[in-house]
């Protein structure tokens, strides 16, 4: 990304910050078939301009923003409980989902909700999604790929904009927020979408590793919205390639890759400009009733592929116009988007498939759950349980000086009201203390480089696999980091799921270089981010100490081993239990030397031992949370 | 709110839908586990399923909906109210589907001490909670891998006997809750436990189509769906009218289908050859049989009947190794092979 041509980047910044627009524009003609827009930024200028801009589309009916903390009645609706003590009879209140019906909702610090909350909001886009019903507008401002809003909300909403790269100077001279008088309401039923462009759609969402069909689903419909946009009747290339811009990119896991083509001969003018489309997909439309015989509605349709291979001679035997073939559509969208993403983007694909947030698989905390350990003031939030003898014993005191209070006031009130039997107020609510098992998470970080290959992978392995066993009786997460060449690599982000720790480790590859400050630095961001969430993670490490290359990824053993010792001491920093596993042929000083920068302990892999190995370790982490307390 | 999506127009998943349908004939079968990714269309065909299936008649002040033909099954007030004189006023409703959210407390789940009345009026009143709407009808529970462990046990307990009993807070109340759980999950985030897992009547797992031309299939149904549902839902109806006579059938057949010996021997002789732990595999495999046969408008179980269900109801009940990760339905299918070609 440091050697791109500044120019080529401004001009890369501006195609996005129109793709940004574009999808406001989107956004604010068909909310709620959208279903919502997530926007990736951090808080800022360029973020602000973004949101004043849709709301000027939006003509004026401003968002509605959520509380982070709000509970089932404060969404759903429900009786407001103090309301309801203080006036004797119930008082109902209505829930935000309700209020925002044919509104945006904005849901701030997307990528910090809990997974309930996420759930509910998916539940209710997924109750509605007729024109007049719910939208969200999340705001992810999570900066690693740790923190993202979890996925089950993440794949209902149909529009994912980033605006991280997108300088000040560009968002703030293109596009004014206030000259656009609405967006014309535009009848999307009506537009047509023929089949070879869905299937390209269908075949570039697949080459992009986008799996899931909802997200096909969502293309088809913002690509109606622009063509409605602009008035035709039919979806056109440019606007299946913008809406795969918008809809598809940030959530690809893997760079496209070319459509094979058939054998077709080489037309003419196989680039298709833009008048030639036209004709074409004209062509294809007045071809396809040809192409497909029966109208049964449950009458599989021929591959795309397929189709154009029969009907590439026949093109070429009418002679009217060499029409791009469902290929060349193809094509023409992916140079789209590979002439607008940056080229540091589509190389930092692979990396994000592997990283893919935690979003479902973060472990789920009900403030509710676990052992009552007590009893304290105050009002009951989500999950928390209130103490109904607590609550009574604390406003019993108090009746009589509220008696006299309500009579004196009743006396004053044009409406008594229905007399309480007893008066309880807002002060007087107790919860229940719960404590639950704080979730413990192990991160195995392995060392995968030639060395470790040559020798000891094979045991490390070994070692790894009965670790999970005790993982599996203590239902403990996993998470696996592994470094080789000039990189580490988060393999698997923290699961329950230890089949896949297994296929994972199976599968890990050796070879290239030593790493180990990347190595150290990697499990540190993921125990920080564990950390935050208020779990207890826990470090293996498995590595024979002879790091090799240094941080920035360039070779030199003194500057590793610096590095190295640098990264160890920001995980003695934040205190988590950290177990070295010497992986080499006789015990080194080099491990034992960073098993002390890391403020933690060394164990010595014994050969043809793996299981005393095992013990030993499983022993220690034990004691080790006893010790913290374990409790939060 | 919107239209419901009709069952028979959802593309493929015919195992998935099978597994619903035979659920819905004898709920004494339990539950459905349906493990598979995002977006493969699991809560989609649940309320399909319940739109499509006729309305039933319920008794017109109670608030669990219950049946008037079925006084064993009646809430105390309902049984009271069958004692007193005269007609019961009855009204009609459909077949409900609640959606259990994850993170739901037990109160919501199970219902809990109306607390405004008891504070305002001093009365102990029971204020129902999810069970009593999914009275007969469909509990959906997305992500149930993630729920907890208690809730789950609980949600188990409650579909397997219908009936939910609340004992808390000074209330004692019992009522009935008769509903298919169908729970959904994604088994790369975390399994759930071997005990919980076979409590459980039948597993399937559904995967996102692989091949274009089904993708696009789905993309283009729900994309009409999506444009004018009146019209898609009427173009769809001949194949729901369908399905539900199908069903409505199956239903008042089921007890007279009959199961021979040769089939008993036959899954007892299946579930020792896959070494299942207890025998709930055999009972449910023979329930499930047996409804699809009635299903299938059959007057007895036969041989293909066992090897279609086999693989739902079995799958998930095989004892193995936690880190094992050769797929249980493959072993299943090679039994089955081995079994009936001897």
């Amino acid at each position: 990304m440091t050697t791109a041509d500044p120019s080529q980047e401004a001009g890369a910044a501006a195609a996005r910050w129109a793709d940004a627009y574009c999808a406001a524009r989107v956004f604010a003609a068909a909310p709620a078939a959208v279903g919502g827009v997530l926007l990736r930024s951090p808080a800022g200028a360029v973020r602000d301009r973004w949101y004043q801009i849709l709301v000027g589309l939006l003509d004026g009916v401003a968002p509605l923003r959520l509380p982070a903390h709000i509970d089932d009645a404060g969404l759903f609706g429900g009786t407001d409980l103090a309301a309801t003590l203080q006036q004797g009879r119930p008082i109902q209140r209505a829930g935000l989902l309700e209020a925002a019906r044919g509104r945006v909702l904005v849901v701030p610090m997307g990528e910090r909700i809990d997974i309930a909350l996420a759930a509910r909001l998916a539940l209710a886009l997924d109750a509605d999604s007729s024109p007049g019903a719910l939208s969200l507008l999340v705001f992810d401002e999570g900066e690693s790929d740790g923190e993202a809003v979890p996925a089950v909300l993440a794949d209902r909403l149909g529009l994912h904009v980033d605006l991280r790269a997108i300088p000040w100077h560009v968002a703030g001279t293109m596009f004014d927020p206030d000259t656009s008088a609405g967006p014309p309401a535009p009848q999307m039923r009506e537009v047509e979408i023929d089949e070879p462009t869905l299937n390209c759609l269908c075949a570039l969402a697949q080459s992009l590793g986008v799996l899931s069909l909802r997200a096909v689903i969502h293309v088809a419909q913002v690509a109606r919205i622009l063509a409605a946009l602009r008035e035709a009747p039919v979806v056109e290339a440019e606007d299946a390639s913008t809406a795969v811009r918008l809809v598809l990119c940030a959530r690809a896991t893997q760079a496209p890759t070319e459509a094979a083509p058939p054998d077709a001969p080489d037309a003419p003018d196989a680039p298709a400009e833009t008048p030639g489309s036209e004709a074409s997909a004209e062509e294809e439309e007045a071809r396809a009733p040809e192409a497909t015989d029966e109208t049964d509605p449950r009458s599989e349709p021929q591959a795309g592929a397929a189709d154009s291979k029969d009907e590439s001679p026949r093109d070429d035997a009418n002679g009217s116009g060499e029409g791009p073939e469902p290929e060349t559509l193809y094509d023409k969208v992916l140079e789209s988007i590979r002439a607008t993403l940056p080229a540091g983007l589509l190389q930092s694909l692979p990396l994000r498939g592997g990283s893919r947030g935690s979003g479902a698989g973060a472990s789920y905390r009900s403030a509710g759950a676990g052992r009552r350990i007590g009893v304290v003031q105050g009002r009951a939030r989500r999950g928390e349980r209130l103490n109904l003898v607590a609550t009574l014993r604390r406003a019993a005191p108090w009746q009589a000086l509220r008696a006299r209070e309500r009579s004196a006031g009743e006396r004053a009130a044009e409406h008594p009201g229905q007399r309480p039997l007893i008066d309880v107020r807002r002060d007087d609510f107790c919860v229940d203390r719960t404590e639950a098992r704080a979730s413990a998470t192990t991160i195995f970080v392995a060392d995968a480089s030639g060395s470790q290959a040559r020798t000891r992978l094979a045991e490390a392995k070994g070692a790894v696999e009965l670790l999970l066993h005790e993982c599996y009786v203590r239902r403990d997460r996993v998470a696996l980091i592994a470094f080789r060449g000039r990189t580490a690599e988060l393999l698997l982000p923290p699961t329950r799921s230890l089949v896949r720790a297994k296929r994972c480790l199976a599968a890990l590859p050796g070879g290239g270089g030593t790493p180990l400050a990347a190595g150290i630095e990697a499990a540190a961001l993921l125990a920080e981010t564990l950390l935050r969430r208020g779990e207890t993670p826990t470090i293996v490490l498995l590595t024979d100490g002879q790091g090799n290359i240094a941080r920035d990824g360039t070779p030199g053993r003194a500057r590793a081993r610096a590095d190295a010792e640098a990264a160890a001491a920001r995980i003695r920093r934040i205190q988590v239990h950290t177990i070295l596993i010497d992986t080499s042929a006789h015990p080194s000083t080099a491990a034992a030397s960073l098993a002390m920068h890391l403020g933690g302990s060394c164990l010595a892999l014994p050969h043809a031992r793996a299981r005393q190995l095992a013990e030993a370790v499983t022993r220690l982490p034990h004691a080790f949370v006893a010790t913290r307390g374990g409790h939060r | 709110m919107g239209h419901a999506y009709p069952f028979s127009a959802i593309v493929g998943q015919d195992d998935m839908k099978r597994a619903i349908l035979v659920a819905a004939i004898d709920p004494q079968v339990g539950g459905v586990l349906v493990f598979g990714d995002r977006g493969t269309g699991k809560s989609t065909a649940v309320r399909g399923l319940a739109a499509l299936l006729p309305r039933m008649r319920a008794v017109a002040d109670c608030r669990y909906g219950c049946d008037p033909d079925d006084p064993g099954r009646a809430c105390a007030e309902c049984a009271k109210r069958a004692k007193g004189k005269g007609a019961v006023r009855t009204r009609w409703l459909s077949v409900p589907v609640v959606d259990l959210p994850l993170g739901s407390t037990e109160d919501r789940v199970v219902g809990a001490l109306d607390i405004e009345r008891a504070l305002t009026e001093g009365v102990k009143t029971f204020e129902p909670g999810l069970l009593a709407r999914a009275h007969r009808g469909f509990l959906y529970v997305d992500e149930i891998n993630l729920l907890e462990d208690h809730l789950v046990d609980l949600l188990i307990d409650v579909s397997a006997s219908g009936q939910n009993i609340v004992e808390r807070e000074g209330l004692s109340v019992r009522h009935p809750a008769a509903f298919v759980l169908v729970g959904s999950g994604n088994p790369e985030e975390g399994e759930l436990r071997p005990q919980l897992l076979d409590r459980f009547g039948l597993s399937v797992d559904v995967r996102t189509p692989g091949d274009i031309p089904t993708r696009v299939e789905v993309i283009r149904r729900r994309d009409a769906f999506d444009r004018d549902p009146e019209a898609f839902i009427r173009k769809w109806r001949r194949e729901d009218d369908r399905v539900r006579r199908q069903l409505v059938a199956a239903r008042v057949q089921l007890d007279r289908v009959d199961v021979p010996d040769r089939a008993l021997e036959d899954a007892a002789g299946l579930c020792l050859k896959l070494g299942t732990d207890g025998l709930r595999g055999e009972l449910t495999l023979i329930r499930s049989a047996r409804a699809y046969a009635a299903l299938c408008g059959d007057s007895a179980v036969t041989a293909d009947h066992l090897k279609t269900m086999a693989r739902p109801a079995l799958r998930h009940r095989l004892r193995r190794d936690p880190l094992d990760d050769v797929d249980a339905g493959a072993r299943v299918d090679r039994s089955i092979a081995e079994l009936f070609a001897a």
